[in-house]
């Protein structure tokens, strides 16, 4: 038997590692994803004021710190025991929708559209952001300009682009100045044509992915959402909705204060990543998917026109709910389309002016939970503080997590699919990375774990001796 | 350490409740600082430093070869 290792897997955020054994003809046996770091946020806030967890959480990831801090301050508004003003509550929101733009326009052209563009067999050294900007510098200006457009309005709103300090318990510390809306509601259309455009292009370029939609992690699995009572997909607010693999809604109206009668979590001896499972169903049969797929097949839909238009035509060509993984990237830039249609439905709602943007109260509570869709699915902060507001246990269930068992499946499929041990190329082992990819996980959020963007993979004889070996170049 | 690994992998799970080792490696005591490792030029405070002040420094580098911004940019907040 032979095993092969894949580390790090590059272009996604935080280290991973594969191993995949081969059985003696050279078939892929089985597959692991190993995780492996921990930075430990559950125990090093005990102490802290619980109002300081929205800037300390922030620090777990840099793509998404805007969905910590937003799920913390949720949790600390519990903790409080205070209903945000109402324009706090559509002003997070817009904040969260251009996190979205930026972080979904992220994955998509910097971490996955060198795979989709140059293709999955291309040169691994030119497979990168920049190979893109070579040979295809019209789609890669328009990444940019998609990603600054989500960026503008985070920095506008919260003074800064990466881990501002806007977002406090209560609600936000300062109104938005109508000179943003203005400039905001100027660029919304070039914005919404880049976002249609980038879809356009998705979806002709989609017929040449057929191998890789047929067996990129196409299993059947729940699906996991946060819904408002219509069954709008919510990104900063909503209830939490379990669809089965057959598309029936199993449970929904779930309350953040309720997820761990819903949600369960089991340790891998494999990993530093927890893997939730649906807890009715147990473990590990309670498997389900969340993020841009998951969402899209939880809600019953977008909410908002356009986005909804290409949810139908997404459905009529995938099935309701569709399972292949590789159309996490498909689901992502509806989503993307959708966050740009809501931050205009916001800035034109008069109320997003208004000045009264924060409660004040103190510790009337002695937990609070804070639930929001990241980009990459379902976030749960949970706090438990002393009497002086002082944090004494903290619960972190982070996005990436919830599709781990997932995550696990997929790789295991595209291994068994495109890996023949016998006659190693880099292009299969790259569609071993790719599958990863397209979840778009997020392994230093999971663990909440420092890292850098990285893969790598070897092929180990039976008796673990190092036969192959191929590392990914740092990007 | 091992406290945090209890809290998170056995207190903080409903299934395995063990401590992973299967893969993965074993945490250090402690972080130490990059600094007492190797010599640091130049320190960028800031999570993450502003923009403006990696740009001064890349101009520093690239005009009289000092990368030393302005102090103003060099304080946190």
């Amino acid at each position: 038997m032979k095993q092969l290792t894949i580390d790090p897997v590059s272009r996604l955020e935080g280290h991973a590692r594969i191993t995949i054994q081969l059985d003696e003809r050279g078939r892929v046996a089985s597959t692991q994803l190993h995780i492996a770091q921990i930075r430990g946020f559950e125990k090093f806030t005990e102490g802290r004021p619980f109002y300081e967890m929205p800037g300390i959480t922030s620090r777990i990831c840099g793509i998404c710190p805007v969905s910590h801090q937003l799920a913390s301050a949720k949790a600390c508004d519990a903790i409080m025991a205070v209903r945000i003003p109402a324009a706090a509550h559509k002003l997070r929101e817009l904040l969260h929708c251009a996190q979205y733009v930026q972080s979904h326009a992220l994955s998509f052209f910097y971490l996955s559209s060198p795979d989709l563009l140059l293709g999955m067999d291309s040169d691994p050294a030119k497979r990168n952001v920049v190979g893109v900007i070579e040979k295809h510098p019209e789609l890669a200006r328009l990444g940019i300009e998609l990603r600054k457009f989500g960026l503008q309005i985070i920095e506008g709103l919260a003074q800064e682009r990466v881990h501002p300090s806007w977002v406090v318990p209560g609600g936000v510390s300062s109104p938005m100045a109508p000179a943003l809306r203005e400039r905001t509601l100027a660029e919304l259309p070039g914005a919404l044509a880049g976002a249609v455009r980038t879809l356009a292009f998705f979806k002709s370029a989609l017929g040449g992915f057929q191998e890789e939609i047929d067996s990129f992690g196409t299993a059947p699995t729940m699906y996991a959402g946060l819904v408002n009572r219509a069954g709008d997909m919510q990104l900063y607010d909503g209830e939490l909705r379990f669809r089965d693999p057959a598309g029936s809604i199993v449970q929904e109206g779930i309350p953040a204060e309720e997820y761990a009668t819903w949600i369960g979590e089991a340790t891998l001896p494999y990993s530093y990543l927890k893997a939730p499972y649906y807890k009715p169903l147990g473990y590990p049969q309670g498997i389900y998917r969340v993020g841009p797929l998951g969402r899209l097949n939880a809600a019953t839909r977008c909410g908002t026109p356009q986005a909804d238009q290409e949810l139908e035509e997404f459905r009529q060509r995938f099935g309701s709910p569709a399972h292949s993984s590789f159309l996490f990237h498909y689901a992502r830039l509806i989503e993307l389309l959708y966050a740009m249609e809501r931050i205009g439905q916001l800035l034109d709602d008069p109320e997003i002016l208004d000045t009264h943007v924060r409660a004040t109260a103190g510790v009337n509570c002695g937990q609070g939970i804070g639930m929001i869709e990241a980009p990459r699915g379902i976030l749960i902060h949970h706090y438990k503080v002393d009497a002086d507001g002082a944090m004494t246990w903290c619960n972190l269930i982070v996005a990436t997590g919830h599709n781990n068992l997932a995550l696990g499946h997929s790789i295991q499929q595209v291994s068994e699919r495109f890996i023949d041990g016998t006659h190693l190329q880099e292009g299969m082992l790259n569609r071993v990375s790719a599958v990863v990819r397209a979840y778009d996980p997020c392994f230093s959020c999971s663990t909440h774990a420092a890292g850098q963007i990285a893969l790598r993979i070897q092929l180990l004889s039976r008796d673990g001796r190092i036969l192959d070996e191929l590392r990914s170049a740092r990007e | 350490m091992s406290r945090l690994l209890q809290r998170v992998y056995v207190e903080g799970a409903d299934e395995g409740k063990t401590i992973p080792t299967d893969g993965v490696p074993s945490l250090l005591k402690q972080a130490r600082p990059l600094q007492e490792f190797v010599k640091v030029d130049l320190h960028l405070p800031g999570c993450p430093p502003p923009a403006k002040t990696i740009l001064a420094v890349v101009n520093g580098l690239l005009g009289d070869g000092k990368a030393q911004p302005a102090a103003t940019t060099m304080k946190f907040g």
